[in-house]
């Protein structure tokens, strides 16, 4: 009995570990492509094992494109949607959770609603919207609409309403304001849930390509997703050695993230299930 | 001074106003936009005009519409299914496994996750290539498979693609499973087994009964998330060859934004929508999800 249980347990971990080598064999081919010269991508039979390793893909990457000032524009408007997104649904997540108001549970009602309908049925009115405000090619329509983040909102009012009462009016007492309250005392508490929230919206913001697709013109502006589609796509030609390089230097800061808050981020995406 | 009760109601409104600017400008005001920008045709630069219904009659005889639609459909019903097997398995095994291995599995699993869809097409393009020698020929080839246009062949971009998704999302497929077998008591693994039920019995009778939530939200979430692809359309195949792989979010960006048909795409929009939320309605109300 002792003995079957061993065998088929290890009979798991073996497929299971086949299984997930499988899975990452296409990112493995992407690391060692971005070593390769280009005729050695596309010209065959395919080598697992670069013949002459060369850094030059990004040389050529970060000198003759505008791969590197895409990076640059992805962190400021990554960074400013995580600043602005934590803040401002914290605090009407906490607004929700903690003071009794008329008309709360229908706001909130409403604004859960929303979580449904998808991104493209706003787009064309926004688009339209950011064209009357002349917002159109800046990175506005990147970072202002997504603050009214619901999922931002229910996750943060969960989270808040577990915080204790007796902890709030303590403060309260103590004379800080209504704001102090939020600033001084729901903000340390609720911490986990901020850097998840963060992590959340970071990686949204990073990846994110419909809406800089449509917004944005001038190539400086663009984000590092559509300069490495950019790349990609040039007509009659394809830039498999840039493209594999960029690749995997766009991914390089989600990857960083992820193995260093592993848990927090396996919460945010769970989350980010909601979003779709 | 106000009361206590007054200051509650400022305060929190307070709190609240520039989210729900924010919220009322940029989603509700839009929303309501859009169905009427539904009624009208028009582009970017021509301006819009009022036409009732004409569009949702044009959508009805509109044989790409048509045609997304059903591509659309096509791709749904096969990615939910097989990523929802495939990943029931998966979880079921790793849920076995030590949680030493399982941390490296749940790793590995996730990389693609973090991965933006472009930079993972760019990736799949590559291993799509058509040549003889191109990464999947080759490996069919192993198999005795001639190689395949993978991506320029109308009746295998779709499957093609399908294999794409959901490689890109089993990640997160595995994960929800692991976290509903996680939750679920071992007391009542226990019982079972002092009552004598061997693994298939314990499978069938505990394990994905219990799972049952766990099944109704991938499959919701599924079905919202597949119907509106995009990215990888954009990136892949860019709708083609001759149409064989465009989506209906492919084909309404194309209307709003390369052939100024802004009304039309709002059309289509909202038809989607419709769509999408019957989908989802139908699926909570016949769909049990309460554990019995």
């Amino acid at each position: 009995m002792q003995r079957q249980f061993l065998v088929s347990r290890t009979l798991i971990h073996l497929i299971v570990g086949a299984g997930a080598a499988l899975m990452l064999l296409p990112l493995y081919w992407m690391v060692v492509s971005a070593f390769k010269p280009l005729p050695e991508i596309l010209t065959v039979p395919v080598t697992f094992i670069p013949y002459n390793p060369t850094l030059e893909n990004f040389r050529g990457l970060l000198t003759e494109t505008l791969f590197a000032r895409g990076m640059l524009n992805s962190i400021i408007i990554a960074m400013a949607n995580v600043v602005l997104q934590v803040f401002f649904c914290s605090l009407a997540g906490f607004a929700f959770a903690k003071y009794r108001f008329w008309g709360r549970d229908v706001l909130f009602m409403l604004v859960l609603g929303t979580v449904m309908i998808p991104q493209y049925v706003t787009l064309i009115p926004n688009f339209l919207l950011m064209g009357r405000i002349g917002w159109l090619d800046t990175w506005l329509p990147l970072i202002v609409p997504g603050i009214a983040n619901a999922f931002g909102i229910f996750w943060m009012r969960q989270y808040i309403a577990t915080v204790p009462d007796e902890l709030l009016d303590a403060a309260r007492i103590d004379g800080a304001g209504e704001f102090g309250t939020y600033w001084r005392i729901v903000i340390p508490v609720i911490k986990p849930a901020l850097v998840t929230l963060a992590l959340f919206v970071f990686s949204v913001s990073w990846n994110e390509f419909l809406l800089p697709l449509v917004y944005l013109r001038s190539k400086e502006l663009y984000t590092v997703q559509l300069v490495m589609a950019n790349i990609f796509r040039v007509q009659y030609k394809v830039n498999y050695h840039w493209a594999m390089a960029s690749a995997i230097l766009a991914t390089l800061p989600m990857a960083v993230l992820f193995a260093t808050l592993q848990k927090q981020f396996i919460s945010g995406l769970t989350l980010g299930g909601l979003k779709g | 001074m106000l009361s206590r009760r007054a200051r509650q109601y400022l305060t929190a409104y307070g709190f609240l106003t520039p989210y729900l600017a924010l919220y009322v400008t940029f989603v509700l005001l839009p929303v309501l936009w859009s169905f009427y920008l539904s009624l009208c045709k028009g582009g970017l630069l021509s301006g819009t005009e009022f036409v009732g219904f004409q569009n949702y009659i044009k959508a009805w005889n509109n044989s790409l519409f048509i045609r997304a639609l059903q591509n659309t459909a096509y791709y749904t019903l096969l990615v939910v299914p097989l990523a929802m097997l495939s990943s029931l398995i998966l979880a079921l095994l790793i849920d076995k496994m030590t949680p030493f291995w399982q941390n490296v599995v749940k790793s590995a699993l996730f990389l693609p996750m973090v991965s933006s869809v472009v930079s993972l097409s760019i990736i799949w393009k590559a291993i799509f290539i058509p040549d003889r020698n191109g990464p999947l020929n080759t490996l069919v080839g192993v198999l005795g498979i001639p190689p395949q246009n993978w991506l320029g062949n109308p009746d295998l971009v779709i499957p093609s693609i399908v294999g794409f998704e959901i490689w890109r999302g089993y990640g997160f497929w595995v994960i929800v499973f692991l976290a509903g077998l996680g939750a679920i008591s071992n007391d009542l693994y226990e019982a079972a087994r002092v009552d004598g039920a061997n693994a298939w019995h314990i499978l069938t009778r505990i394990t994905l009964p219990l799972l049952r939530p766990t099944f109704l939200f991938l499959l919701v979430m599924g079905f919202i998330w597949n119907f509106q692809l995009f990215d990888a359309v954009y990136m892949l195949t860019a709708g083609g060859p001759a149409n064989a792989s465009a989506t209906v979010v492919w084909y309404v960006y194309r209307n709003a934004f390369h052939f100024e048909n802004l009304g039309f795409a709002a059309t289509m929009g909202v038809l989607l929508l419709v769509i999408i939320l019957i989908m989802t309605v139908l699926q909570l109300k016949y769909i049990p999800s309460e554990i019995e």
